[in-house]
């Protein structure tokens, strides 16, 4: 057998030690859960870049070893600014019941900790181990610790955004969390939620958080992320989901944390009128790298994917977007479209960029469009002998870049949440 | 000319035509009217051979010739030619090369030779001439980026250089405006002769103010209702069809 | 062109669904089955080469022995057993072709039915001025005749099989093989620089623009033959030629693999123009025999101003594997790619390009259009990859796909690397299908159905149809329309 990375090592190493104190380890279904997605990450590793889903993204720094954390201990983190009444805070990879406030949910939602449920024995609702090639989802399945359950019945609307907050802090013990996330929509029901992923810059840890979704027919899902780890921290995100007949599933990433993150969403269209919506923002600077992939599966007829990410990348940062629009056989009638744009504001910035499409039906309207290059020089002269000054000039193309990819978040709240981080991170250009 | 009788035609699972009989002469124009979902449409799709139009029952003779047995390029080639309601696009294809390559596959169906470039064009110019096209139009692809009016000159241009036997119009007159359907008219009454002729399907009495038709018929729910002269129309135009099927 | 109009004319009337389908009896000159390092050495000596050239292919054949067959591509066959195939074939020949007369009257046949402009005789009679297109062909592995050398010698141009170039100019081959696809490069290149045993070169000196166009037209003839041809092309400062390729293979059960390298090399302020109506044979309708075509082509823009043109129709092929790509290292320099890649039946196309931006204001243009009827599965694979240097270098990619039934694929798999912020990429893909409307649109103006769908398709290819050479372009839209038949319906 190959030599494991270092890091795989380690956890293949740790992993009977660790396992009697994982949350449900008096449950032989959990167990065997776990010992399975060790075993596939095991035989898998953490990919090298000969994997051709991994071409543009190189996890050795993470693999050889997390180093040291630089950040002082008591590192503050920013408060939370969004405003709701319904958080759900997660410190250091653990329910923290103390920083959330879940007692004004509508009737028919249910939010719990994965822990407290696998504590509890309820093993069902993690569902099987999946059999691909994600090693990191396999690592996650065998080191998972805890993470939110959200379930809606039927018919439910909630109208106001629930936040999840993730927060890395300094002290923590444990330089890795294996979150994973459940979200099992009813039939028809509706709900927004806002993920926020934070840490204090300086401090090194590797988040990896798996989120398994399922709607029910006709449910609508409303998924929000800030992606604002510490600027030393590895951010692998997996998340699936599943969109049957009439329901839709609405998805946007905003990316500005991390020295390397990757945000990977695999979506399947398995009924007709279903729709997919995955947008997305990165902000990259210094040496940061962001990788979004996504795979979007149209496996019957008549349903529609839509996709638009923009980057924006500063300094030495790296961008990479990788989108596949897979259609099967005889699913007739479907229509995916799909766009990447990218801005280089520095000669050190690069992005790579792979759109692909997989089809295998004649009925189909497929696109993707992929540019990438500079701030338009005519537009900013164009600015400029209107008498803007040339860095007003440029804040204005920029924020006219972003604004049409922002205008897709349907959620009022979250859309001017996210515009002011947005604002935020361009005052440093 | 053309003998339609008892026919009956479904689309899908559905029964659209209901047992039409209509009989034309060489050298008459009729013109058939109704309300929308009357079937005229169908009509002109069967008569075209159209697939996923399907007869289930009753003839067709075209120039005493079984016409259902023909595929719809033997129809063409033979001399039916129908103006569509929505002239497809067809990106890439200059409308030049699309008429000259229908042209001659229509002549060497017949066994007469085929037309050289030099010579097609000279024939096509006389053409776009009469019927105050502008020749841009021919270097254009089939269709594509045309204005609705543009699509139907195009459909009139394409009858005027084929001169069929038998013209089968499908809501020609729909996106015209009045000059553009004087000279769509005036393309018809050009191939107008007694060895010519025509059915015209039409929703409204507009375009028969200047293709004068020799019978006009109701058709409603898949069947002639009416049939009379051209007063029929001015009749329908004044009461509507509401009033024709009431009675 | 009367000639070349007699091709098209042939190409037209064809009833057969693959013309080029027949087995020519000619007798064949062949090194036992099999690869080793004595038939390295069997090939080498066979063509009297200098030692060094014998010393780079038995490095290329050791090397290649490290290697891996590559799998990254989408496309799939049972593995190739590469001790079953003949490496040498050469149609047997009395002596040293003095001239076309001492040719066996078979293989003028095989010219005649491949509608290659290749009549001799028609020169010698003097009617030299009929065509102005000089020829060579490839026969299995050898080059048997090249026409009009005496004209373009007048003007410097060298254009002969590469086994003469060995032995007349070695200066120049040295110089240059492997200099663009080195004999490390890919497991097909590797194998070709070990046992590749003719193909075409040219040589336009500085300031030249070559009076007419170059042809080679290659031909696969013999059983259990591979086909590993090399062709070099350079163009010195300042000159310009046009170069055309055409292949064509008998029908047969068996798979047969053609790994061909192309390396061109453009200087300052020079243009190659290559194009290539690649017409092996596909296979039958369940996916029997065919060629498994397995081809490096590469250009490098090394001076500035340099420009480089690829247009492919790739019609044939069980299998076409096939990425024509260019290093942009001259600043100004320029690289288009053109293709239309058709694959019905069982047919499996991997094909598209690469374009690498190294120096200043570099610019590139991939157009591709993919059709996939039957069962086939068409791929566009191409990556662009704008260089840290590359300031103001653009790209602007085009990709559309076109279906024909709902059993085959299509499939657009493009990579883009900018590393530049000055650079512009831009890539757009589609896909669309012949609609029924069209069809009967087209049919109800009389024309057949197979009619409409050439018509159809020819009219999604146009803007790489365009891109031609004149009497290239007819063949290749013919060949469009024959390629899909039994596609409808």
């Amino acid at each position: 057998m190959k030599n494991l990375t270092p890091l795989a090592q380690t956890y293949v190493d740790r992993f009977s030690a660790a396992s009697g104190s994982l949350p449900g380890h008096n449950s032989p279904a959990v167990a065997a859960l776990r010992k399975s997605g060790l075993a596939r990450f095991a035989s898998l590793d953490f990919p090298g870049r000969k994997v051709e889903e991994w071409r543009f993204t190189n996890l050795t720094a993470l693999t050889k070893g997390i180093k040291t954390t630089d950040a002082p201990a008591n590192a503050a983190l920013p408060a939370a600014e969004f405003e709701t009444p319904h958080v759900m805070t997660f410190v250091n990879g653990r329910f923290s019941a103390s920083e959330s406030r879940l007692d004004k949910l509508p009737d028919g939602i249910k939010i719990t900790s994965l822990a407290a449920e696998l504590e509890a024995g309820n093993s069902a609702l993690l569902g099987s181990d999946t059999e691909d090639n994600r090693a990191v989802v396999a690592l996650n399945t065998a080191f998972m610790e805890d993470g939110f359950v959200l379930t809606a019945d039927d018919m439910v609307t909630m109208e106001t955004p629930l936040l999840i907050r993730f927060v890395t802090k300094a002290d923590a013990t444990e330089n890795a969390h294996h979150m994973r996330n459940i979200i099992r929509l009813g039939e028809k029901a509706c709900v927004t939620l806002l993920e926020e992923h934070l840490g204090a810059d300086g401090h090194a840890y590797f988040a990896n958080p798996v989120t398994d979704i399922t709607l029910k027919k006709g449910a609508r899902l409303n998924h929000y992320k800030l992606q604002a780890e510490s600027n030393s921290a590895f951010h692998l995100a997996n998340t699936d989901c599943e969109v049957p007949a009439d329901a839709v599933y609405e998805n946007f990433a905003l990316s500005t944390g991390a020295r390397l993150s990757r945000n990977e969403l695999e979506t399947r269209l398995s009924g007709g009128k279903s729709k997919s919506i995955l947008n997305g923002a990165y902000l990259m600077r210094g040496a940061q790298h962001c990788d979004t992939t996504t795979v979007t599966r149209h496996l019957v007829p008549e349903n529609d994917s839509a996709q638009i990410y923009k980057g924006i990348l500063d300094d030495e940062a790296q961008g990479v977007f990788q989108g596949k629009i897979q259609i099967v056989p005889d699913a007739q009638q479907v229509a995916g479209d799909q766009l990447s744009r990218a801005l280089l504001l520095s000669d050190r910035a690069s992005v790579s960029v792979k759109p692909e499409l997989e089809i295998h039906a004649d009925d189909v309207k497929c696109s993707h469009g992929a540019s990438s290059g500079e701030l338009d020089e005519d537009a900013l002269f164009y600015l400029q002998s209107r008498g803007i000054e040339e860095k007003a000039a440029r804040k204005m193309l920029i924020d006219a870049f972003l604004a049409d990819v922002l205008d897709e978040i349907s959620d009022e709240a979250v859309r001017q949440y996210f515009a002011t981080i947005t604002a935020r991170w361009m005052e440093k250009v | 000319m053309l003998e339609i009788k008892n026919l009956h035609a479904t689309v899908g699972d559905k029964e659209i035509l209901k047992g039409i009989n209509l009989s034309i002469k060489a050298g008459e124009i009729h013109a058939i009217m109704g309300p929308n979902g009357a079937g005229k449409s169908t009509l002109s799709y069967v008569l075209a051979g159209r697939d996923g139009y399907e007869v289930t029952s009753g003839e067709v003779l075209y120039k005493g010739e079984d016409l259902l047995a023909l595929s719809p390029d033997e129809r063409a080639s033979k001399g039916i030619f129908l103006a569509f309601q929505y002239p497809v696009e067809i990106p890439g294809v200059a409308s030049a090369t699309f008429l000259k390559t229908a042209y001659n596959a229509q002549r060497k169906y017949r066994g007469e030779p085929e037309v050289d470039a030099m010579e097609f064009l000279k024939l096509i110019r006389e053409k776009t001439k009469e019927l105050d096209i502008k020749d841009d139009m021919l270097k254009r692809a089939v269709n594509v980026g045309f204005s609705g009016g543009e699509k139907k000159r195009n459909e009139v241009l394409q009858m005027a250089l084929l001169e069929p036997d038998l013209m089968l119009l499908d809501e020609t007159d729909s996106g015209l405006d009045i000059d553009a359907l004087k000279i769509a008219a005036d393309g018809v009454n050009r191939l107008r002769s007694p060895e010519r002729a025509g059915l015209i399907i039409t929703h409204y009495q507009r375009l028969l103010d200047y293709i004068v038709p020799d019978f006009v018929h109701v058709l409603a729910d898949g069947k002639i209702v009416k049939s009379g002269d051209k007063s029929l129309a001015l009749e329908l135009e004044e009461k509507g069809y509401a009033a024709l099927s009431a009675a | 062109m009367a000639i070349r109009q007699e091709t098209v004319e042939q190409v037209a009337s064809v009833s057969d669904k693959y013309k080029y389908g027949f087995i020519s009896d000619i007798e064949a000159d062949t090194a036992p089955i099999g690869l080793s390092e004595d038939i390295v050495r069997f090939i080498s000596a066979k063509k009297e080469e200098p030692e060094w050239l014998l010393e780079w292919r038995l490095k290329a054949y050791r090397h290649w022995l490290t290697m891996e067959e590559p799998e990254w591509a989408n496309v799939h066959y049972p593995k190739i057993d590469f001790q079953d195939i003949y490496y040498y074939s050469a149609p047997k020949q009395k002596e040293k072709l003095k001239s076309l007369d001492e040719v066996d009257p078979e293989l003028l046949e095989v010219y005649k039915k491949l509608g290659i402009p290749l009549k001799e005789q028609e020169v010698l009679a003097g009617v030299e001025g009929a065509h102005n297109v000089a020829v060579d062909a490839v026969f299995d592995s050898v080059s048997v005749a090249t026409t009009f050398r005496e004209r373009l010698e007048k003007e410097g141009v060298i254009f002969c099989p590469i086994s003469e170039a060995v032995r007349d100019h070695p200066e120049l081959v040295q110089k240059y093989i492997g200099s663009v696809v080195p004999y490390t490069d890919n497991y097909y290149a590797t194998l070709n620089s070990a046992v590749f045993t003719d193909g075409s070169f040219c040589y336009i000196p500085k300031g030249v623009r070559c009076p007419m166009e170059l042809s080679t037209y290659f031909r696969i003839n013999a059983a259990q033959t591979g086909q590993f041809e090399r062709t070099l092309i350079i163009a010195e400062e300042g000159s310009y030629v046009s170069y055309l390729e055409g292949c064509t293979a008998p029908m047969r059960d068996e798979n047969q693999l053609h790994a061909a390298v192309v390396e061109l090399i453009i200087m300052k302020d020079a243009e190659i123009k290559y194009s290539t109506v690649q017409n092996w044979y596909p296979g039958d309708e369940n996916g029997v025999g065919g060629i498994y075509n397995f081809v490096t082509k590469r250009a490098a823009c090394r001076g500035e101003n340099a420009k480089v043109s690829w247009t492919q129709v790739e019609t044939g092929s069980a299998i076409t594997w096939k990425y024509p790509s260019c290093i942009l290292q001259g600043d100004n320099s320029v690289g288009e790619f053109y293709s239309i890649a058709i694959a019905n039946n069982m047919q499996q196309a991997d094909t598209g390009t690469k374009m690498i931006h190294l120096g200043k204001n570099t610019s590139s243009t991939i157009i591709s259009k993919g059709i996939s009827a039957g069962k086939a599965q068409n791929t566009y694979r191409g990556l662009v990859r704008m260089g840290r240097k590359a300031e103001n270098a653009r790209n602007h990619t085009v990709c559309d796909s076109l279906l024909i039934g709902d059993k085959c694929g299509a499939h657009t798999v493009p990579y883009i690397e900018n590393q530049s912020r000055t650079a512009t990429v831009e890539h757009e893909a589609t896909t669309s299908k012949v609609s029924e409307e069209q069809l009967f649109y087209c049919q109800q103006r009389g024309l057949s159905e197979e009619e409409s769908m050439a018509l159809i398709v020819n009219g999604f290819c146009k803007e790489v149809l365009q891109k031609l050479p004149m009497e290239f372009a007819v063949e290749a839209q013919k060949l469009v329309g024959i390629s899909l038949e039994g596609s409808v319906g």
